[in-house]
């Protein structure tokens, strides 16, 4: 991949070129954005860019001896480091020092979740950040660029990505995967602009089944009350899932289109406007947002606290009902 | 692709390219060896981008190619039940065919068109000079052991080569100690230039050097180093020079002066560095009266040795890190040496007797109480 076949981001495109193609690239990149925006692509975009031999307009040739080398995972110039378990070492960074002093051609080193980094390695990355040998670049990787150190921060020229529109991942998606215009679309509103995410949704071959599972939930608790049997054998269910967190997620998905229709019965806005099912405008706007809301929060708690994810799940299952119930009268 | 040669000969080459292996690389190329063959000769090549080996040796055959081969070759050929090898390579598929005698192995190779050749050497040296082999590695062998191995300060791993008109300086040091070699040589007349080496790959190099009184021709470019010596190319990348100006850390004149016998201060220290303890190994050295003495306690015990040196000065109490002195003891082979004191708290130099070319330099550690 090189700067011209990556999707979105122009701005970004156009001052990162502008830079390589004057060779004034700053020593240290820090590129942001959420999982999934397309940190990676780009970094290695920008690193390829650096070391290319024959550059055309400030980007990869993607035919000299070192694209080549780099496409193969060859590029003897090119560092690339990710979190070892959770955190990125001091004996990672440190190993790699005395490669950034060897005189010779540009060296790249790629951190990817810089924010990763232990203290001590954000130390020892910070010596040499502090006095840059010549011809070595640092691109960093981060999702939240306030936990780096202020120090590093300070010294890194930052670019944050954008989100693509819809239809630029709807293209993207129909390109690289094949996928039809109609799934293609309704992929990219789940994406939330993030080509990273929607790349997974189209990968992941349980997608249609989880879909069509999280809308029958959906429309089980909206039609009405369920035994407190069914409702906790329910939840002892989805405790067991694996992809408990994508499917709560479709879960608000489909909860959302059924806000969308009370709002503005507006097909444009759904995310999967070929299911009418959920259309019967009987519950209360309100209630909706509440449930949305109620759902979030059993997302947060399951992912950041250490809580027993049946119990929890139980507790979603019957407020979800309480709350139906609540909106119905 | 075909070729029969000789495989013990084959194995030796391979043993001194495998010197320049990676010990695990995160670029996959590099962990094999590279194999080409073009009329003249075979070669063998290996890089770790910090220094790279090309070896050549003879073969019959009349075909040209190149290909990557597992690093497994090397064992493959140690064990060969007979002395001359058939290997077959298949340009297409990359398969290895290698036979002999009753063994067949059949390995799977790589495209080396991608190799990254870029390592091996400058093209043009910028200058070139020659040693016999078994001098240079002496010389160099006379500096190395100060380099330092901590990665702190990048500089201090290597070793300085400071080219003047007729002269190469070389300095190494680790903060704590430092040692000069100087080396004259009428016929020759450099520009002023230095060169940082790393030491790491210097010390690979005196393991292949033999002592031989063969040649060895060393040049340089700005950015590689290389020697040329019997049928192998050793490069070393340079390290960024951004070595400290050390002239100013060499006093001019000293408080007090001794000439010891190498060998008994060699021995009395082995002794004391028994009992030394502590990150520091101190031995606490007292010049008195014609007479230096060695002193270690510690929590295990002490000891004390006399030792008769010629004193000319002030008396001295100071202490030393044991295996400082051990270091520079080993390497001399002269009988006596001269060690410059200046004060208790100034650095200890030691000196031949009759060599201007040489000095070694030891801070003392600060008193402990």
């Amino acid at each position: 991949m090189n700067f011209k076949t990556l999707t979105g981001q122009d701005a970004l495109r156009r001052s990162l070129t502008r830079l390589v193609a004057a060779d004034r690239l700053s020593h240290a990149v820090l590129l942001t954005g959420p999982a999934g925006s397309g940190k990676q692509s780009w970094g290695r975009a920008l690193a390829r860019a650096v070391l290319c031999r024959e550059p055309a307009g400030g980007d990869a040739c993607l035919k000299c001896i070192s694209c080549r080398q780099f496409g193969s995972g060859n590029h003897p110039d090119y560092f690339f480091v990710e979190p070892d378990g959770r955190n990125i070492k001091i004996d990672q960074v440190r190993s790699l020092r005395p490669a950034f002093h060897l005189l010779g051609g540009k060296k790249v080193c790629l951190i990817r979740q810089a924010e990763a980094m232990t203290a001590e390695a954000s130390s020892s990355l910070l010596k040499v950040l502090e006095e840059p040998p010549e011809g070595l670049y640092f691109i960093l990787l981060a999702e939240q660029a306030q936990l780096l150190f202020e120090t590093i921060l300070s010294r890194c020229q930052h670019y944050h990505l954008q989100p693509l529109s819809r239809t630029e991942i709807q293209g993207l998606l129909m390109e690289a995967k094949s996928l039809s215009s109609e799934k293609a679309a309704m992929l990219a509103r789940l994406s939330r602009g993030m080509p990273g995410r929607a790349y997974e949704l189209a990968e992941d071959e349980q997608f249609d089944s989880r879909f069509e599972e999280a809308e029958t939930l959906a429309l089980s608790l909206l039609s009405g009350p369920d035994s407190a049997y069914h409702l906790l054998s329910k939840a002892a269910e989805l405790a067991e899932r694996e992809d408990l967190l994508p499917f709560l997620d479709l879960l608000c998905f489909s909860l959302r289109d059924c806000l969308v229709m009370h709002y503005c019965s507006n097909d444009r806005l759904l995310i999967d406007p070929g299911r009418p099912a959920l259309r019967q405008g009987e519950t209360a706007a309100e209630g909706l947002e509440n449930i949305i809301g109620l759902i979030n929060n059993t997302v947060h708690e399951l992912t950041a606290t250490n809580v027993n994810r049946r119990l929890l799940l139980e507790k979603m299952l019957i407020l979800m009902q309480r709350r139906f119930a609540a909106c119905r009268k | 692709m075909q070729l029969t040669t000789s495989s013990s000969q084959l194995y030796d080459c391979l043993e001194i390219a495998e010197k320049a292996l990676p010990v695990r690389s995160t670029v996959p190329m590099i962990n094999s060896i590279l194999f080409e063959v073009d009329e003249k000769a075979l070669i063998l090549s290996s890089t770790n981008l910090e220094m790279a080996i090309r070896v050549k040796m003879e073969y019959q055959g009349s075909e040209r190619g190149k290909i990557l081969l597992p690093p497994k070759i090397v064992d493959i050929m140690r064990y060969f039940p007979v002395s001359e090898v058939n290997i077959n390579i298949n340009l297409d598929n990359y398969r290895i065919d290698i036979s002999g005698g009753s063994a067949h192995f059949n390995l799977n190779g790589a495209d080396a068109q991608d190799y990254p050749t870029a390592a091996f050497g400058p093209i043009t040296p910028e200058a070139s000079f020659q040693f016999k082999q078994e001098r240079f590695k002496k010389n160099l062998r006379s500096v190395i052991f100060a380099a330092s191995a901590e990665e702190t300060r990048p500089a201090f791993n290597g070793i300085l080569f400071s080219f003047d008109d007729q002269k190469i300086k070389l300095t190494a040091s680790d903060t704590y100690r430092l040692v000069i070699k100087e080396i004259q040589n009428q016929s020759w007349s450099f520009e002023s230039r230095k060169c940082l080496v790393p030491a790491r790959v210097m010390r690979e190099f005196l393991r292949i050097i033999e002592e031989s009184d063969r040649e060895v021709s060393i040049g340089f470019d700005s950015k590689t180093m290389a020697f040329n010596f019997d049928s192998i190319n050793f490069t070393s990348r340079l390290l960024e020079e951004k070595y400290p100006d050390v002239s100013g850390v060499i006093p001019g004149s000293y408080k007090s002066r001794i000439v010891i016998d190498r060998r008994m201060f060699e021995e009395v220290v082995s002794r004391a560095a028994l009992l030394a303890e502590g990150k520091n190994q101190a031995v606490n050295l007292v010049l008195n009266n014609n007479q230096l003495e060695a002193k270690v306690s510690g929590q295990e015990g002490s000891m004390e040795e006399l030792m008769p040196v010629e004193q000319d000065g002030e008396d001295i109490n100071l202490h030393v890190n044991t295996r400082f002195i051990l270091d520079i003891l080993k390497i001399l082979e002269e009988k006596r040496i001269i060690i410059d004191f200046h004060g208790n708290d100034g650095p200890l130099v030691f000196r031949l007797v009759d060599d201007q070319s040489y000095l070694y330099l030891v801070l003392p550690i600060k008193k402990m109480n």
